[in-house]
């Protein structure tokens, strides 16, 4: 008996257990997938948030809040008076922030509650609308799946081929902490369609500066040396022709096995970096004839040149916008520590006067399966 | 046993020791009242009175009508006592046959009678001579249906322990293999007979083992199962601690590995102690497939062990709390199809599983023509047409379905009933703390197999105490040439058991 009478009151003790309170069922939760911070013309704060319907008997299968808040979280009950179920961030796919909150600094810690409740996630992605969130939000595409995954897909799919950035809410906070970089957000816009139109760049303070297009965005994720996925050119040859109505200059191509070699030094008072990219392409179309096997030196070498332009360019309007979206900062501070540490806290100015020089070779692997 | 009072049990010995001693007697009727007097309502007894050859000295031979071989009872004992051979041996003609024993007390004469011997009383003979002439219904030998295996040998053990001794005599035809016997069960008298390698066989825990053995005091042991139940290490568990098996080479096997083999007569299984947890998930097939295969297989089985027993419960944590993990995709379609189901996730969980259990259970009871229509009837009802009256969700179904599949791999039926069993404790945690209620399921469950002895050895061996020599034949099975030492969890005496290289003729 004195064996057995531990187990039973062992037993009793579990039959009283009542569990984690915080248990709420999967079909009890609104899941915050999408949410979309505004401001409107008084720049009182407008939060809207999208989540799924569960049950068979809605016709539509998504509900959208917008209501003026103080607070993100202080919405969350704002939110509940309407909504089915108990509103939680456990699995937000996409915070959209309007532009004319990234114009006002301070902004980032509005997603103070993401960060601070544990339940909810850092990997919602984080995407500057070029125009009002909550527009967004409430449309409901009808040839496309439900818009929280249609925007995730969206995003993610695009920046396989390197067409915009991708940006978590956790990369963005460290990107806000790190003085050796500024933030970039994956940029949208609402014209009937939804559309992704290349990523915003923001500045120190977390301000919105400029947007660059897919193009641009490529060579930034190249200096970046965030070789990952696709990347596809289309240029057009400045010894040919322009061509009538179709064109006899373009050619194309997808750049693989990319290597960035970055130096960092110091100079004359200021920063030096040397960016040598060495690139494999493989021609993907060409408008114009060339044989490859003998001449294809010369399309390189026309290649490298427009590749040198174009980061010139690039380079030379973030430098103009006095940012650091490519974090040569980082590269800085590891290589020129003592040059580094006084400019640390105006970073962007120290890299508007610093010479960026980038050195492109490029050789064609492929030529594609026609002469 | 706790329960048993022992005091009692002590004093109430069957009979007096001076009456069972009691010697026979001289006149031959007298012996013949005698034994009518011991076997009181027994039509089966049957006395048979002729004049023996060559002197015609009265005789009776006494034995019970079903447990004899009436064969030989007639043409090898009646035949030469009734018309005489060349051989006489105390004036009568010599029987040919071979088991010949003299009984001088009573006792021993009712228990050979019992036992299914004939016996000669003569007139004027203080003794009596038993013929083994036992003989009694029996199964063929067949392939066990527990535990069938697709290359093993299709024998099987049968209901009679000297056949079984036989069985595994073939596979070991050597000196070392000793049997010692043991008679359990004050009414059943089974005989229970312990197989060991002399030389491979810790000594220690035969000791253990022909301890427990003969502290058993029953009325009588029926089957296997019932003996195990009195000899384990720990009658909480639900593990299993002893394997049963009814497969003579796997008997073998474990004898050539150490370890203990209890034939109990009358019962087709056998125990083969001491076990350990992973011992469980090995079958013979295991070593007569490919290594690579047989590999493959084994992970399969543990992560079967995993599914088995964890699936339902992470279900439910899932489900429940820590529903951040699913994939949001799944989690729309997992949302959508529970918003139909109004009873909360653990309600929902137990009512499938219950539901499997039950049908598995109705399965084994139903005759196989009719236990196809419980699959139909339990395919359609608990698969389809619950999800679509919103009793449970589809993916429930899926978790039940894979559930029940993993717990049927298991090449032992009893670990398969244990992790069967310790799900729903788990489903309980799940349900009431998420994923920490599973890894505190987990951490006990792990406690206890660390703990767990069987026969006094560790039975979470090779993993805990860790055997990295016993690893060749645990997670995956190596080559068999590369095992050459005998699995150390068993502790046996000879460790080498064969030369350490494969044979690889002139190529070299």
């Amino acid at each position: 008996m004195r064996k057995i009478l531990p187990l039973l009151l062992s037993l009793t003790l579990i039959s009283f257990t009542t569990g984690c309170m915080d248990r709420i069922i999967i079909e009890e939760v609104s899941l915050a997938l999408l949410v979309g911070i505004d401001l409107d013309e008084k720049n009182n704060l407008v939060l809207s948030i999208s989540s799924p319907v569960f049950s068979e008997e809605a016709k539509v299968k998504e509900e959208v809040y917008i209501t003026k808040a103080y607070t993100l979280r202080e919405s969350r009950e704002e939110v509940d008076k309407t909504f089915l179920a108990l509103t939680t961030g456990g699995k937000t796919q996409a915070v959209l922030i309007g532009k004319r909150v990234m114009e006002h600094q301070g902004w980032f810690k509005l997603l103070e509650p993401f960060l601070r409740d544990a339940k909810n996630t850092v990997n919602a992605r984080i995407v500057m609308v070029d125009g009002i969130a909550h527009q967004i939000i409430t449309l409901q595409p009808k040839d496309k799946p439900r818009l929280s995954l249609y925007l995730a897909k969206l995003i993610d799919k695009d920046n396989l081929r390197n067409m915009n950035v991708k940006i978590t809410l956790e990369d963005l906070r460290r990107d806000n902490y790190e003085n050796g970089i500024t933030a970039s957000v994956t940029e949208l816009r609402k014209d009937g369609k939804i559309l992704v139109t290349g990523t915003a760049l923001l500045d120190e303070l977390g301000r919105y500066k400029l947007s660059i297009g897919p193009d641009e965005n490529k060579l930034l994720h190249i200096l970046q040396n965030n070789i990952k996925g696709e990347f596809s050119f289309t240029f057009r040859d400045a010894n040919r022709p322009k061509g009538e109505i179709f064109p006899d200059d373009a050619y194309s191509f997808s750049a693989g096995s990319i290597s960035v070699k970055t130096k960092t030094g110091y100079q004359d008072d200021k920063f030096t970096f040397d960016i040598a990219v060495d690139m494999r392409v493989a021609l993907t179309e060409r408008f114009f004839p060339l044989d490859i096997l003998k001449e294809g030196d010369k399309l390189e070498r026309e290649m490298e040149r427009e590749f040198e332009k174009r980061f010139k360019k690039f380079i030379g309007k973030i430098q103009a916008a006095k940012i650091d979206p490519i974090g040569l900062g980082i590269h800085a501070r590891a290589y020129q520590y003592d040059h580094y540490k006084p400019v640390q806290n105006k970073w962007g100015e120290a890299l508007s006067k610093a010479d960026v020089n980038v050195k492109v070779k490029t050789v064609i692997t492929s030529m594609g399966t026609t002469k | 046993m706790r329960f048993f009072d022992k005091k009692s049990a002590a004093t109430d010995q069957p009979h007096n020791q001076a009456e069972e001693d009691r010697p026979i007697h001289q006149a031959l009727a007298q012996n013949i009242e005698e034994v009518k007097r011991s076997f009181p309502a027994a039509p089966d007894l049957t006395i048979f009175q002729f004049d023996t050859a060559p002197h015609g000295t009265p005789g009776a031979l006494v034995f019970l009508d079903g447990l004899s071989d009436k064969n030989s009872l007639n043409s090898h004992i009646l035949r030469p006592l009734m018309y005489g051979t060349q051989e006489v041996q105390k004036d009568i003609s010599l029987p040919t046959i071979s088991g010949c024993r003299i009984l001088t007390t009573w006792s021993d004469v009712e228990n050979a009678i019992l036992q299914g011997e004939s016996l000669l009383f003569l007139d004027g003979q203080q003794e009596v001579t038993a013929y083994d002439t036992k003989g009694w219904p029996q199964r063929g030998i067949e392939d066990p249906q527990l535990e069938s295996s697709l290359k093993g040998g299709h024998q099987g053990f049968v209901e009679t322990g000297m056949q079984n001794i036989s069985l595994i005599r073939r596979y070991i035809p050597n000196l070392n293999l000793r049997i010692s016997e043991q008679k359990i069960g004050r009414r059943g008298k089974t005989n229970v007979w312990i197989l060991y390698l002399e030389d491979i066989a810790h000594p220690e825990v035969l000791q253990e083992l022909e301890t427990r053995l003969s502290k058993v005091d029953v009325d009588a042991v029926i089957n296997t199962g019932e003996l195990a139940e009195f000899i384990e290490d720990n009658p909480f568990s639900p593990f299993p601690q002893f394997i049963m098996t009814e497969r003579p080479d796997s008997a073998a096997s474990q004898l050539l590995a150490g370890r203990f083999v209890v034939i109990v007569d009358r019962s087709p299984s056998v125990i083969i102690a001491p076990a350990t947890f992973t011992s469980f998930l090995q079958s013979v097939d295991d070593y007569s497939t490919r290594w690579l295969v047989t590999s493959f297989i084994r992970l399969l089985r543990f992560i079967a062990l995993f599914i088995a027993l964890l699936l339902p419960a992470t279900y439910i944590a899932f489900i429940s709390y820590n529903y951040e993990v699913i994939p949001i995709q799944l989690f729309l379609s997992v949302a959508e199809s529970r918003a139909r189901v109004p009873f909360p996730p653990l309600i929902e969980a137990l009512m499938m599983e219950i539901m499997i259990e039950m049908m598995r259970e109705a399965g084994i009871r139903l005759p196989a023509p009719v236990g196809q229509t419980i699959g139909i009837v339990g395919g359609i009802v608990v698969g389809q047409a619950a999800v679509q009256a919103g009793i449970v969700s589809n993916i429930m179904v899926i978790v039940v379905a894979s559930t029940a599949i993993a717990s049927f791999i298991f090449p032992s039926y009893d670990m398969g009933t244990a992790v069967r069993l310790l799900r729903f404790p788990m489903m309980l945690m799940a349900s009431l703390f998420g994923i920490v209620g599973i890894v505190i399921g987990c951490m006990t469950l792990v406690g206890h197999l660390v703990a767990l002895e069987s026969l006094g050895t560790p039975y979470g061996s090779p993993l805990a105490p860790l055997r990295l020599v016993d690893m060749k034949d645990t997670f995956v099975r190596l080559p068999l040439w590369t095992m050459f030492r005998r699995p150390t969890s068993t502790r046996p005496i000879q460790k080498i058991r064969m030369r350490r290289e494969r044979p690889r003729g002139d190529q070299r």
